[in-house]
């Protein structure tokens, strides 16, 4: 009998599991409000196995929060790889928006780091996975999965720069030749957005900030485009895929359609 | 001495087994099969979820129950209790919003439930707007004091116009032929409201109407309307992008574009087939103004934009004849005006060839023309 109640005993506690609870709630709260995840590593970030220098830290991702009436607040995903005996290593740590994730290598975790000898990053469907050995962590970024709406953790004063710092007349996005986009921050217009031609990119067009006055003598010219006129080369005086209004003529100055 | 029969005792050892291998299979079960989940969300996270998706929809389908058009709302300076308003203009409505956070709309309100959270009971501490007109509600947990933000965004009432070639004016020839290949191109499907107009202004520091919010706007000069598109993210639509979205798409292989009269038929008598009662295709003056259901889905086209003809007049941005800006077909016009026709357009402007661009002489309004309008957005 008293074999058995031992028995019981030790069954019990060595079933009793090691939660680091203040951790992983603290992580979680701060990653409620997460909008966007960028700077993915194929190499970490949803990879079969992970075939990286062992004993090396690498960054797996970035991820902008809001917090404090919407400002943003960026973390780095960082990871160290296995070595031999020694364990992995995964922690987070708060960026500088306009600093590499790869300059935080050695900085200290916002809260404490993960060990691990097996590690499985996966980021599908606006959720976030960890498996650390036999140890899961889960986020769902709510943010990223609604467009309707968008949470800010925090204090509710406004504390942030102001959000639309671009002025009128600024190029917001910028389409190449080759059609790859090299700038794209049209949501920081003052006062709204429009397209222009200035490149040879049939499929999309850069932008400008401000009100659309297009057409105007001074102004860009309206967009008539390449399909309804079937116009190849664009960059001509009198173009007819722009227009102008009144006395106002086409010409292409700098691979831009303007009217004088 | 205490006895023990033999009976019992055996009995004792059996459930004393069973007891033992039911402690050795759940530990091996949960030991080996089942992965440690140490990352469990804790209750206050879990609460914020369920009331995100709460809001979420509320937002998006506004007033779920048909409170309104049975007994009203308690919140008259936000939602005047007037009859005709359309169920749609609840959907992405600030003004609905913060009457249902205020628990004014008439339903039971998420949260005044403390228990479906969790035991976490939200209180809405508040609103304001943010830079682009957003409502942005304010919150904060009772138990715990942390606070929060939740940002709401119009999704609902826009339409996309497909990318194609499209042709502008009432005339069928190649004048105003023009594609928006490239560039997404998104339309008000309704007209701004004076509550639109409002948070603007009041943003602005700019005096307009504040009664009748679920109105049309109609009360801006035409660089106010365009000044309003802009802090929305938008410009002020233009006349071609509009007939783009109503005209009934026909466009023949060799780019020629075919255009009807009407967004319902391709019939060019169209219009005398209707009957006079026929209201949902057309709100013209034989049509009773009390019967005028706002935010409504008359006049719809084959894009999705409603009051393509009828309703009220509007003013666009005419980008390939600037002085012809406004449509006239409104409700203050019989089915017989030459106004209710598709593409044409008026001008308040003297000595003009309007009459080129809309392929007929119309004699012209002279007074100025108090109009609706509406925005396009390149996102």
């Amino acid at each position: 009998m008293r074999l058995l109640q031992l028995i019981i005993t030790l069954i019990f506690i060595s079933s009793c599991r090691d939660v680091d609870q203040k951790s992983s709630s603290y992580l979680h709260d701060k990653f409620l409000s997460v909008y966007e995840v960028i700077e993915l590593n194929e190499r970490l970030v949803n990879a079969n196995e992970l075939k990286l220098a062992p004993g090396a830290w690498h960054s797996a991702m970035r991820l902008k929060a809001r917090v404090n009436n919407f400002k943003t607040i960026d973390y780095c995903l960082l990871v160290k790889t296995p070595y031999e005996v020694e364990p992995g290593e995964l922690k987070f740590v708060q960026a500088a928006s306009d600093t590499k994730c790869s300059e935080y290598f050695f900085s200290p975790a916002i809260a404490q780091a993960l060990s691990f000898y097996n590690l499985k990053i996966n980021y599908a469907d606006y959720a976030l996975s960890l498996r650390l050995d036999k140890k899961s962590y889960d986020y769902k970024f709510k943010n990223i999965q609604s467009k309707a709406l968008e949470i800010s953790l925090g204090s509710l004063e406004y504390q942030g720069t102001p959000d639309r710092v671009l002025a009128d007349g600024v190029i917001c996005k910028k389409v190449e030749d080759d059609c790859s986009v090299s700038l794209d921050q049209c949501n920081l217009c003052e006062n709204g957005h429009y397209y222009v031609k200035n490149g040879h990119c049939s499929s999309s067009y850069s932008k400008v900030c401000g009100i659309d006055n297009c057409g105007a003598k001074g102004e860009p010219a309206c967009i008539r485009g390449e399909v309804a006129t079937g116009v190849k080369d664009y960059c001509i005086q009198d173009s007819p895929v722009g227009f102008c209004s009144g006395s106002a003529r086409v010409a292409c100055v700098n691979k831009l359609l303007i009217c004088e | 001495m205490f006895n023990r029969s033999s009976s019992s005792i055996s009995n004792l050892k059996i459930l004393s087994g069973i007891i033992v291998v039911l402690a050795i299979l759940s530990f091996f079960v949960y030991r080996y099969f089942i992965p440690e989940q140490t990352n469990q969300p804790n209750r206050f996270d879990q609460a914020l979820e369920k009331l995100t998706i709460e809001l979420e929809k509320r937002w998006l389908e506004g007033d779920i129950e048909n409170s309104y058009p049975k007994i009203g709302f308690n919140c008259t300076g936000l939602v005047e209790n007037e009859k005709n308003i359309h169920s749609s203009y609840f959907q992405c409505n600030a003004f609905y919003m913060r009457c249902f956070l205020q628990s004014k709309a008439n339903v039971k309100n998420p949260l005044s439930l403390g228990e479906k959270f969790s035991n976490f009971e939200f209180i809405y501490h508040g609103h304001d707007f943010d830079a682009q007109g957003n409502l942005g509600a304010k919150f904060i947990e009772k138990k715990s004091n942390q606070s929060f933000k939740i940002k709401f965004r119009d999704t609902c009432s826009k339409i996309t116009l497909a990318p194609s070639v499209y042709s502008a004016s009432p005339e069928e020839n190649d004048k105003y032929i023009w594609d928006n290949f490239g560039q997404k191109t998104q339309i008000d499907t309704q007209y701004v409201s004076v509550g639109d107009v409002l948070i603007w202004a009041n943003i602005k520091g700019i005096q307009t109407q504040t009664t009748r919010k679920h109105g049309p706007s109609t009360d801006l000069s035409f660089e106010q309307k365009k000044q309003y598109c802009a802090f929305r993210g938008g410009q002020l639509l233009q006349s071609r992008q509009f007939d783009a979205a109503v005209f009934l798409p026909s466009k023949a292989q060799n780019n020629f574009v075919y255009k009807y009269p009407y967004p319902w038929s391709k019939r060019r008598d169209a219009i005398k087939k209707l009957g006079p009662k026929n209201c949902s295709k057309i709100f013209s003056r034989e049509c009773s103004p009390e019967s005028y259901e706002f935010h409504s889905t008359y006049s719809p086209s084959w894009s999705g934009v409603y009051h393509s003809l009828g309703s009220y007049k509007e003013s666009f941005d005419n980008k390939f004849y600037p002085p012809a800006k406004y449509k006239m077909s409104s409700k203050e016009f019989k089915l017989d005006s030459q106004w209710h026709r598709l593409g044409v357009r008026a001008t308040t402007k003297i000595k003009t060839q309007i009459h080129e661009y809309n392929g007929r002489g119309i004699r012209m309004p002279e007074e100025n023309i108090r109009s609706a309008f509406r925005c396009v957005y390149y996102n």
